[in-house]
């Protein structure tokens, strides 16, 4: 349902698609090519166009993934990376070990210990400690591990596992490991 | 009772769908009239019972009918009434009901709208529809069966539905809104099947899918919206979009579906890029069926997935089965929609279009990946990682610039082909001004690189929409001699489509500058506030006077009273809370947000020391947010008005189909 009415008066080239097509496939047009003895070397040239364009759009997306890939680890995954891991932005997931928590609100310097069966890693954050965080609870925290071993992170998120279908704060996380830790805690 | 009534109800809609869904092919092979009028009364009977059994939930809801499985999931005598209504869509089985409701009114919709004409298309895209919707009523019926008779729960187990619904008036809306769009899809999917399986594509079908699609588009951009709106009302980071894979999954039909939109007016001037445009029907249909599956199945945990179910893998088979006969429709009827014109010069609207159609496809491309990859490696090697919101930023922002950058090339040129000579005079004026205005903005102190080429190519589409709406009113005053108002109110009767298309356009400058302002000058702060103290934050000073707790009926509030100074003058005060649900350990937020036309000063609360001598604040500046919610309105308006449906000149003709 063309709507010749719709632009006709304004738009003196609206309109009647297939006079206009007509127009510019008379030799007189600008683009020659565009006449129809070249237009299969016009689509050739189309097709090829597309293919490469696609091409470097895959080669962009698939580099651009490798590059952005932020890794779930345990605190000894983390540790077992030895100097591999450091630098890499990584997610960080288990328990605030015992007793490790020290906070100084006056300079919103938080310090605490990530650990799980194997392992403990230090971590630092500068930023207020939500307001469920505490010992023993799961936590992810987003950052990288420096060469001093120390866990420097911008992002601290809270998680539990109690069975309410209950919403994270963020991201995601391997609930059969939580719940695991948390038994851990527990005896 | 109302279980019993509600189950009678979803076995009706499913008999009723999957025999009209055979009636309906069959009809389309025969061409037989009795056929079709059967498929149709099958299909309004199927939308019928639907609604009824959405009817008969909303009635157990509100006389809390324990003894209905969905009531006693997500119901509670304290809810106030209005969230007692809209846990219909609160948690998966209801919402795959609610998700039928909507189906059924497209349905009747589309009834509606093909009553005359279109003898030919009707029967087949009735059988798809009706397919889809047998698959759903199955779900329904079985998987996630919401009305199944139980022995209620003790009263204490009746919590309600999930906090996140209560906590914000906009997880009241957005849902709907999201469904609309997504559910309205079906209605062109069915009818892009139904071009395929014909092997054609008349101009008037293609002008009925048009429409149908921009119903649902217009619902789906303001779900997304919503979303993104909801998202930084409550979850407290200070943001509106983080690339979360549930967020991508309501923008992948919105990309797909733009590029139809535009494709499609691309196949009605010149009659181009047929097999393309149906493409994109099927793909954007495929994509919201993956987006119903990545939000309603829980494989990603995350913020928008409460719900976690057993119903993944039936979504996942569904979306297989409609990628193989979509693919398998396409490569065996694709050759039957061969185009009628050809391509124009590269200076044309025509190529403005084809380009801009690839950075759709490419934009969907970028996005997919993105969002499957995490999915895909956990499913192979067995490993869980998340791809950074850098991965998404790099490659959206260029591809999402040259888009509006052709939103303005492509209105500007005329169709077909234009000289190098006409193309400068068409576009030197808008592009000039919006370099000018550009370099204003580097002289007034912007100086990251991104927001200033954002803001030169979004005024450059903005100019052309503007002028592309001004120009046909000063012509017809000019030749017509009409006084102003006149001119512009028959120039817009003449032309809404094109009017609505171009509000749209500048609805998307205003989003899109004002995602590059608010995301490249966003300023944070954090700290602990004792109380009478302040946490200073640009020229603003946040005075923590004092926290109070208090019980409202379905939750608990925590919440910190702060004055707000600037430039050491009271402007206002913000009380940033954290609500606290039963059966729910985590505490979840209300930010206070005090906006002005310039920036959002936003507060989150993180905590309050047991004493409540002291508040952990974490506050932003968000420069230009509110725009996005203007420039979001401003493009549905837009929407609303290309998709309103115009007074009938003269009936439907044979030339229908």
């Amino acid at each position: 349902m063309t709507r010749p009415d719709e632009q006709a008066e304004t738009l003196p080239w609206a309109g009647a698609p297939v006079a206009s097509q007509e127009q510019f496939l008379s030799p007189e047009a600008d683009h020659p090519n565009q006449g129809k003895p070249a237009q299969g070397k016009g689509k050739l040239f189309v097709a090829v166009a597309l293919i490469v364009a696609a091409a470097s759009l895959t080669w962009l997306v698939v580099g651009g993934v490798e590059q952005n890939l932020v890794y779930y680890l345990t605190p000894s995954e983390l540790t077992a990376k030895g100097d591999d891991a450091i630098g890499a932005n990584v997610r960080l997931g288990g328990m605030v070990a015992k007793d490790s928590i020290r906070w100084r609100p006056e300079e919103t310097e938080l310090k605490f210990k990530v650990k799980d069966h194997g392992a403990e890693i230090e971590v630092h954050a500068s930023s207020i400690p939500p307001e469920m965080f505490r010992e023993g609870i799961g936590v992810i925290v987003e950052g990288s591990i420096g060469s001093d071993g120390i866990f420097q992170t911008r992002r601290l998120m809270v998680r539990h596992s109690n069975e309410y279908k209950a919403p994270g704060d963020q991201e995601t996380v391997d609930l059969d490991y939580m719940s695991q830790t948390l038994e851990d805690n527990g005896t | 009772m109302n279980s019993a009534l509600g189950q009678g109800l979803i076995l009706l809609s499913l008999a009723t769908a999957t025999v009209g869904c055979i009636l309906g092919f069959a009809a389309g092979r025969s061409g037989s009239a009795a056929g079709l009028r059967w498929t149709r009364w099958l299909a309004g009977t199927y939308a019928t019972s639907l609604i009824l059994a959405n009817l008969v939930m909303e009635y157990a809801l509100l006389t809390h009918d324990f003894t209905v499985k969905y009531v006693d999931m997500v119901g509670s005598t304290s809810s106030p009434t209005y969230i007692t209504i809209v846990s219909l869509w609160s948690s998966l089985e209801g919402s795959i009901l609610f998700w039928g409701m909507i189906l059924a009114i497209y349905i009747w919709g589309f009834l509606a709208t093909t009553r005359q004409g279109h003898e030919r298309m009707t029967p087949y895209t009735l059988a798809t529809v009706l397919a889809v919707g047998t698959f759903f009523s199955f779900l329904i019926a079985g998987p996630a069966d919401p009305f199944s008779a139980v022995q209620p729960r003790p009263d204490s187990m009746h919590t309600g539905p999930n906090p996140l619904l209560q906590n914000h008036w906009l997880m009241i809306i957005h849902p709907p809104a999201l469904y609309l769009g997504y559910v309205g899809m079906t209605i062109p999917f069915g009818m892009g099947v139904s071009a395929l399986l014909r092997g054609e594509l008349g101009a008037s079908w293609m002008a009925l899918t048009r429409s149908w699609m921009l119903v649902p588009f217009g619902f789906l951009t303001a779900g997304v919206v919503l979303g993104g709106w909801w998202a930084y009302e409550v979850l407290g980071w200070g943001g509106y979009w983080a690339w979360d894979p549930v967020e991508n999954a309501s923008f992948l039909p919105w990309l797909t579906a733009a590029a139809f939109l535009h494709a499609a007016m691309l196949e009605e001037r010149r009659g181009l890029l047929k097999a393309w445009t149906v493409v994109l029907l099927l793909v954007t249909f495929a994509l919201t069926i993956l987006g119903t599956f990545m939000t309603r199945s829980g494989v990603f945990n995350s913020v928008h997935s409460f719900t976690q179910s057993a119903i993944g893998p039936t979504f996942l088979v569904f979306l297989a089965v409609i990628l193989v006969i979509s693919v398998l429709l396409v490569g065996l009827r694709m050759h039957l929609l061969s185009d009628e014109g050809s391509l124009g010069s590269p200076l044309s609207r025509d190529a403005a279009f084809i380009v801009n159609n690839l950075l759709f496809a490419g934009f969907t491309f970028v996005v997919l990946v993105g969002t499957v990859f995490p999915l895909l490696a956990e499913a192979v090697r067995d490993i869980k990682l998340s791809v950074g919101a850098p991965f998404f930023n790099q490659l959206s922002v260029p591809i999402g610039l040259t888009i509006v950058f052709l939103m303005g090339v492509g209105p500007a040129l005329p169709w077909g082909r234009t000289s190098g000579k006409e193309a400068a005079s068409l576009l030197w004026v808008p592009l000039t001004t919006s370099l000018i205005l550009g370099a204003l903005a580097l002289a007034l102190g912007m100086r990251q690189l991104w927001p200033v080429v954002t803001l030169i190519v979004s005024l450059f589409a903005a100019l052309v929409a503007l002028r592309d709406m001004v120009t046909p009113v000063s012509a017809l005053m000019r030749r017509r001699g009409l006084p102003p108002l006149a001119a512009a109110s028959l120039a817009f009767r003449r032309g809404r489509r094109r009017y609505g298309g171009q509000i749209v356009h500048i609805g998307v400058a205003l989003v899109v500058v004002s995602i590059a302002v608010s995301s490249s000058y966003q300023v944070i702060e954090e700290g602990m506030v004792p109380k009478g103290q302040s946490l200073t934050i640009a020229d603003y000073e946040l005075r923590f006077e004092e926290s109070r707790s208090f019980r409202e009926p379905h939750r608990d509030v925590l919440e910190a009273q702060f004055t707000v100074l600037q430039n050491g003058r009271e402007v206002g005060s913000l009380g940033p809370r954290l609500n606290r649900y039963s059966g729910q350990m985590n505490p979840i937020g209300t930010p206070a947000v005090l906006s002005t036309a310039r920036q959002d000063l936003y507060l989150s609360l993180m905590s309050v020391a047991k004493d409540g001598q002291a508040a952990g604040l974490r506050a932003f500046i968000n420069p230009m947010v509110s725009w996005l919610w203007v420039g979001a309105t401003v493009m549905v308006l837009g929407v609303l008005i290309a998709a309103w449906p115009r007074r009938r000149q003269k009936p439907a003709t044979k030339a229908a189909a």
